[in-house]
Parts: C-alpha cells; structure tokens; sequence
C-alpha cells in the first residue's frame, strides 16, 4: 500500500489502480493521515515552506462551522399548465371560504353565538362548502412564549411599541400561559 | 459628539412634530410619551391582562450619564426579569440560571415618533384626544387611535398629564373586544434610583449569547425571497441577518410596520421543531409556515389576518 502511495504521488499508477486507491483514501482515516506525512516528507525533501501540520483539519473545520447562506435556490420555472388559471380561482374560492370559516371558528371559540346567528347568508352557504371541501385553514397552535423568546425579544428591538409605551412594552415578551383553573 | 447630534436632531424632529400638530393635541401627546418613557426615572408596579389571565410585574426605569438603564420583573409564576442595559438586553429564564443576552446593533432609543411614524398613524388610525381619567392615583390625558380597517388594532392610551409618562393602555380589536391591556397600579415618577437596582446579576448564571460579533448585519438588496403584497401600511422599515441567542444558524429578519404597529418576519431553515400553525398570546400573534426547506414565521401585536397575509406573500424570487 505504501509503495502504492508514492506511486501515486509519483503520477505513476494506472488511471483503474489511482482510482482504487482513491476510493480507500476517503474511507482509511490511517491511510489519509499517511498521505499527509509523505507529503510533508516531500515537502521537507524539496524544502517547501510550512503550513503548519493540520493545516488541512482546520480548513475543514472552519468549513463546517460557516454559516449556510440563507438566500433560497432559484427554482425553475415550470410551463404553466392549461388549467392554471381555473384551478388558481378555485384555490382562491376555497380560501376564502377556508378564512370565513375560520372566522366562524372564531367568533364559535369565543362563544359569541349572537354574531353567528345574525352572520349574512353567505357565510352560512359558505360553512356548508367548507365542510364538504375542507379548505386548508392554519391549524391553531399553543402559543408558547418560552420557545418563542428569542424571536419575541428580537422583535422588540424594532417594534415602535417600545418607542410609545417604554419598558412596559416587554411584557409581551416576558409574559407566560399559566393554567387557568376556576 | 454622537449624544449632541442626536440631541439636536431630536430637536428638530420633535419641533417640526409639534408645529405640525399645533392644533391638534393628540399628536403632541403622542410625541410627549414617547420622549416621557425613555427619559424619566420612574418606579412602579403594573397589571398585564390578556384572555383570562392577569400577570403582576415590577419596573424600574432610570436615564443617568451612562445611558437608559431598565429592569422588568414579573411577581407571580415562574421568576422571570429582563433587563435592558443600553442596546444590551438581558433576559432571564424561568428556569432561575440562564440567561438570554441580545446585543442590539441599530438604536431604536430614538425618544420620539419620526415623521414617516406619524404619517403613518395619521393614514391609518384615527387619532383623537378623548377625555380625562385617572390611574394609579393620577389624573390621565386619554387618546384614542382608532385603526381605519381590520389589519390593525385600536388603541387607547392613558398619559400621565403632569409628565406625559404612559400610566395605562388598553389594545383593542375590530370586534370591541379588548385583547390586552396593562395598567400601573403605583408609581412613583422622579425622585432617585439606585443604579445597582437596575444592573443585571450575572454571576453563577448560564449566558446564552447570540454568536459572532457585529450580529445583525444588514441583508442585501437581492435577499432570494419576494414578500407581497403586505397589508396596506404596512411598510418595509428593516431587514438584517442576524444570529438569535442560542442559535447556531442565521436568520434573515424582515420589520415591516404602520408607524404603531409592527411585525417581523423570521426566514431560516426548517427543522423537525417547525409546527405551521396560528397562535397568539394577547396581542401577539405568530403565524408559522413553511416555504420549500424554509421556515417563515410572522410574529407581532397585530391581529391574525396581518400575520397570514405578510406571511402567506412570503415566495422565492423567480
């Protein structure tokens, strides 16, 4: 293997042998690290300036701890199907019933039936649809201020709340769901 | 250098604020409690409802030499503080030993509503002065803000009359209700504070800093992402890329807001944590969704409608 090695440092294996070894090299961390040491040996030999030893690791390391850029892929744009424009206003039609009903749920949750019962026609005919069609309403989730912390405080900074009605402003932020028992 | 600059431009605005609003009142109370929370010293307790719930908190709030120094302790359920220390924010959990620390790198201290501020809340809300009152023991200036259409909420407003000092608000929504409201219940305006008071104690306690120095960078102008169109009013006022405390990746963060009322926008990556939904806690509502391998989250004292339709005009530029 090792005669192997400096072989292939040499540029003297077959392109099918230089690829073999390749292949063992990404998977032997022992071999890699022996490729690294003739390297440096060379280096001595020809009296290469230094880098220091894990200059390589560090490079690696400093990679993984980058940032991922935030900025999305662009996505290609596909032909735009003949029934498009249909199926766009009918997505539309199924929003719409989709925030009327969850108005109702709302209006329902608060237990505010009076509105409910005096709500115009339409949206009557409206809660009918829906049922059938389930529209995608967003699903309502606990608030939870302790996770959501970092965001609420973030947010803060640049809330003109704060500007108007001073520290009291963070409240919000440091406010916590308690169990409400009667 | 930095504090006359301001000092005179906080002159001008306020002076061109107030010649503007000479005949009516309400805005020049409106800039009078501006400049009043951030420069009096003042110590008191207030009452924070919201739903069901009412929450008892301290404050204590002192302008010195060295800057705006301010401490918020809740009284009753878990021990929970923040403190705000110039543009550092400290902000102690209710486990008692962390410490969530956020440098902030823009300064929002600015004691005065600007001018596109005011713009705004005169397109948008009908402002209007609206009788006397008293709260904790002290007689109040009213002011109305009454919003013009359903993507934001009303306000009243109770003003101290003698400092201008903001002793009660109550958040209100199209519907009448009442959605969250605080009021002090003591406070004792002026007078001195010990600066120790307001000082955060960090010993013995676990700091989790948001990474990297100079966080909140401003983002480019191409960020990838298009957001519109956005609730009428609602304006762009600042994007950044910033690491939140605790964190290990970036998140682009997109303020639009009305001039009162504000919302953010939170892109980074989905994890297996993001739950799409709707939430709200008083005033605050969060609209959380996902966009390809992305994470949008809308958060601010808005109503419901506000946070899903910025969140929903949330797209990968094409």
């Amino acid at each position: 293997m090792n005669e192997q090695l400096s072989a292939l440092m040499d540029s003297e294996l077959t392109e099918a042998a230089a690829r073999r070894l390749l292949g063992a090299l990404k998977n032997d961390a022992q071999l890699n690290q022996r490729w690294d040491t003739y390297h440096l040996l060379g280096d001595a030999l020809r009296k290469t300036p230094q880098m220091s030893a894990d200059f390589g690791a560090k490079v690696m390391q400093r990679l993984a701890s980058e940032p991922t850029v935030l900025a999305p892929r662009r996505q290609v744009k596909p032909a735009a199907p003949r029934f498009a424009l249909p199926l766009a206003a009918s997505f539309a039609a199924v929003s719409l019933v989709g925030v009327l009903t969850w108005q109702m749920t709302q209006v329902n949750q608060t237990g505010q039936t009076t509105s409910l019962a005096t709500a115009p026609t339409v949206q009557r005919v409206a809660l009918t649809e829906a049922a059938a069609t389930q529209p995608k309403v967003p699903e309502r989730v606990l608030f939870s201020s302790a996770a959501s912390r970092s965001y609420l405080l973030a947010h803060q900074e640049f809330s003109p709340s704060y500007t108007m009605e001073g520290f009291p402003a963070y409240v919000r932020t440091l406010s916590e769901q308690q169990e409400s028992k009667p | 250098m930095k504090q006359a600059w301001l000092a005179c431009l906080l002159g001008l605005v306020t002076a061109s604020a107030y010649s503007a609003e000479a005949p009516d009142g309400a805005f020049a109370w409106l800039q009078r409690m501006a400049t009043a929370a951030h420069q009096l010293n003042y110590t008191g307790s207030f009452v924070y409802q919201h739903g069901q719930q009412v929450e008892t908190s301290r404050i204590t709030h002192l302008t010195d030499a060295t800057g705006e120094h301010e401490k918020l302790v809740s009284l009753d359920g878990s021990p929970r503080q923040i403190f705000r220390n110039n543009d550092e924010v400290y902000c102690f959990l209710a486990d008692d030993k962390t410490v969530m620390v956020d440098k902030h790198h823009v300064n929002t201290n600015f004691p005065a509503l600007l001018p596109q501020q005011i713009a705004g809340l005169k397109e948008y809300y009908d402002v209007r002065l609206d009788g006397r009152d008293r709260v904790a023991g002290r007689d109040c200036q009213v002011i109305y803000l009454a919003p013009k259409d359903q993507f934001r909420y009303g306000h009243r407003l109770w003003a101290d009359i003698q400092t201008g000092l903001l002793l009660k608000t109550s958040t209100w929504s199209d519907q009448k209700d009442i959605v969250d409201q605080f009021t002090f219940t003591d406070i004792k305006i002026g007078g001195p504070i010990d600066r120790n008071d307001v000082i955060p104690v960090l010993r013995g306690k676990k700091l989790v800093r948001s990474t990297g120095e100079g966080n909140a960078q401003p983002l480019p102008i191409d960020t990838g992402w298009d957001i519109g169109p956005t609730p009428p009013g609602f304006k762009k006022i600042m994007a950044v890329k910033r690491v939140l405390p605790g964190a290990s990746v970036p998140v682009n963060h997109i303020v639009f807001s009305d001039g009162l009322a504000a919302a953010s926008v939170f892109i980074e990556p989905a994890s297996s944590k993001t739950t799409p939904g709707l939430s709200h806690q008083g005033a605050m509502h969060m609209y959380t969704r996902r966009v390809a391998d992305y994470q949008i989250q809308v958060l601010g004292e808005v109503p419901s409608a506000t946070v899903m339709q910025i969140g929903d005009a949330v797209s990968v530029r094409k």
